[in-house]
């Protein structure tokens, strides 16, 4: 099985640090990434038919994401504090993150320019009128590829999931969907348009 | 390739909005109004970037439209979402193809009801409010409403306009400061309100030290002269003017400004308009102000005002409540 091993201060370089700055500490908190312990894994499924199987190895040094972005840990303890009603958020950030991450390993070059909470994809990577090129993210905490493969593609009560989303979009020119679970540590990444 | 302008403005919007989710993700007593504020923020970078484009196509409009509305609405603003981002939503979804429409407003349709339902839950709960309101939020309001505008602005956070109304409830309970904290919170929200300017700068003269306080003023009055000031920013100023003018050694400076400010804004008021008779009174009062005259209620009268003046003792100050009945917030039905 192939292995990429990125370290996340990198982030900073291949997508815009505005863009980047806010999703970091999320990252390491959902993780419960902590010092400078052993890079986190995750088990990534490429494509669909048939899928690559990947590793990802991601090195989370502290002290090199706080000289890139004073506050971070500080921002990190914060969200894993719990004092929040609004945990799902850390969940959607770091996903997101985690996203720039997989933009940044299997699609170098490529840069978000924007984020969207009202219509996918969530990452914008060229805004053309009438021909749109992004990703569409989603984090869950548990359940593992099962429950990845239930946000792609829908469940029998709720049918069509992300991919059905992008699909009926005749304004997407390009679509892929990028899917992360924190327990057990896997990842979906999927291009569904073209 | 993307028009530089617009590419700044995605790039502020994108940025924004993770730093709002940042924000609520890492919580806090007062993380849902910052995260508002940030949502705002954010709508209005969304707009620039819509404007930045040549020659939108419907598309591009519906999808801007579902963006800023899905902002206030994660930014926790009702009165900004019903009276104007829903309504931008439905009527750029009119000049794209119906099932293209759907497939973009996917999201937003399903975001839409759940937001509605909590607002019509919390309007539920603040009849004394919703009375209030009705009437045109006068001055003096009863306690319930205090309390149920706390309660509201708890699970609207982002609703600029209440934190407006609560300024001036916190203002008529006599906490100046209070009021002050409000409006700026309503004016982080929405930095451009007219009636929230006004009413900040009205309370100019109460909550700062009088140097500052006349500093604030002489900061504001540039645009006034330009003829650059809304009708609201004008009023809020003669009030302030007037405030300060009474204990400050620049008194017939202060009092000529706000005699400008008098003509500026019944300039701008609507022909034929309450408003705009209110305006020529306070024009003709500060005049003899200047003149070191005591105004005469007879001119109300003069101005086509007689029912308000013949509701009012003959010793009021007629100058002030003319003054406050033109920067009253009205709040929304």
């Amino acid at each position: 099985m192939a292995e990429q091993r990125y370290a996340l201060e990198r982030l900073y370089e291949d997508q815009e640090p505005d863009l980047v700055t806010d999703t970091i500490p999320a990252v390491l908190a959902w993780l419960g990434a902590t010092g400078e312990g052993p890079a986190l894994s995750f088990s990534v499924r490429i494509g669909a038919k048939p899928p690559k199987e990947e590793t990802l190895r991601l090195d989370c040094d502290e002290r090199a994401l706080e000289s890139r972005c004073n506050g971070t840990l500080d921002r990190v303890r914060r969200m894993q504090s719990r004092q929040t009603a609004d945990r799902e958020h850390i969940t959607e950030l770091a996903a997101y993150g985690l996203a720039l991450v997989g933009l940044s390993v299997w699609m170098p070059g490529r840069r978000a320019i924007t984020f969207r909470e009202g219509l996918p994809p969530d990452i914008l990577l060229d805004d053309t009128d009438g021909a749109l090129r992004g990703v569409e993210v989603a984090g869950r905490s548990s359940g593992g590829h099962g429950a990845l493969r239930f946000v792609l593609e829908g469940t029998k009560d709720k049918p069509g999931g992300k991919r059905g989303q992008l699909v009926e979009r005749s304004d997407i020119a390009e679509a892929h969907v990028s899917l992360w679970c924190a327990a057990p540590r896997v990842s979906l990444l999927v291009q569904v348009k073209p | 390739m993307i028009p530089a302008p617009r590419r700044l403005a995605l790039l502020e919007a994108g940025k924004l909005k993770l730093a709002a989710r940042a924000t609520l993700a890492e919580g806090g007593p007062d993380a849902r109004y910052e995260a508002a504020v940030l949502y705002h923020a954010a709508a209005r970078a969304e707009q620039r970037a819509l404007l930045a484009l040549e020659s939108p196509s419907p598309e591009a409009r519906l999808a801007s439209a579902i963006e800023r509305c899905a902002c206030l609405i994660l930014g926790f603003d009702a009165s900004a979402v019903l009276d104007s981002g829903w309504a931008d939503v439905l009527v750029t979804s009119t000049a794209v193809e119906e099932k293209k429409a759907a497939a973009m407003r996917a999201r937003i349709d399903e975001m839409m009801p759940i937001f509605l339902e909590r607002y019509q839950e919390a309007r539920a709960r603040a009849p004394a409010l919703d009375a209030w309101t009705k009437a045109g939020g006068p001055p003096g309001a009863p306690r319930s409403v205090h309390r149920e505008l706390d309660r509201f602005l708890k699970v609207f956070p982002g609703e600029a306009f209440v934190w407006a109304l609560r300024s001036s409830s916190y203002f008529y309970g006599g906490d100046v400061d209070a009021a002050w904290d409000s409006i700026h919170r309503a004016l982080k929200l929405s930095p451009q309100e007219p009636s929230f300017l006004g009413w900040e700068l009205q309370l100019v003269s109460k909550h700062l030290p009088r140097a500052q306080a006349e500093t604030r003023l002489a900061g504001a009055y540039p645009e006034i002269e330009r003829g650059e000031a809304s009708a609201e920013v004008c009023g809020g100023f003669i009030i302030a003017a007037m405030d300060l003018a009474a204990k400050s050694p620049r008194r017939v400076e202060l009092l000529g400004q706000a005699f400008h400010a008098a003509m500026e804004a019944g300039r701008t008021a609507p022909s034929q308009s309450e408003a705009r008779r209110l305006y020529r009174a306070m024009e003709l009062g500060l005049r003899e102000m200047l003149a070191g005259r005591r105004p005469e209620i007879s001119i109300l009268y003069r101005c086509g005002l007689g029912r308000l003046a013949a509701t009012m003792p003959q010793e009021a100050d007629w100058m002030r409540i003319v003054s406050a009945r033109t920067t009253q917030l009205r709040p929304a039905a």
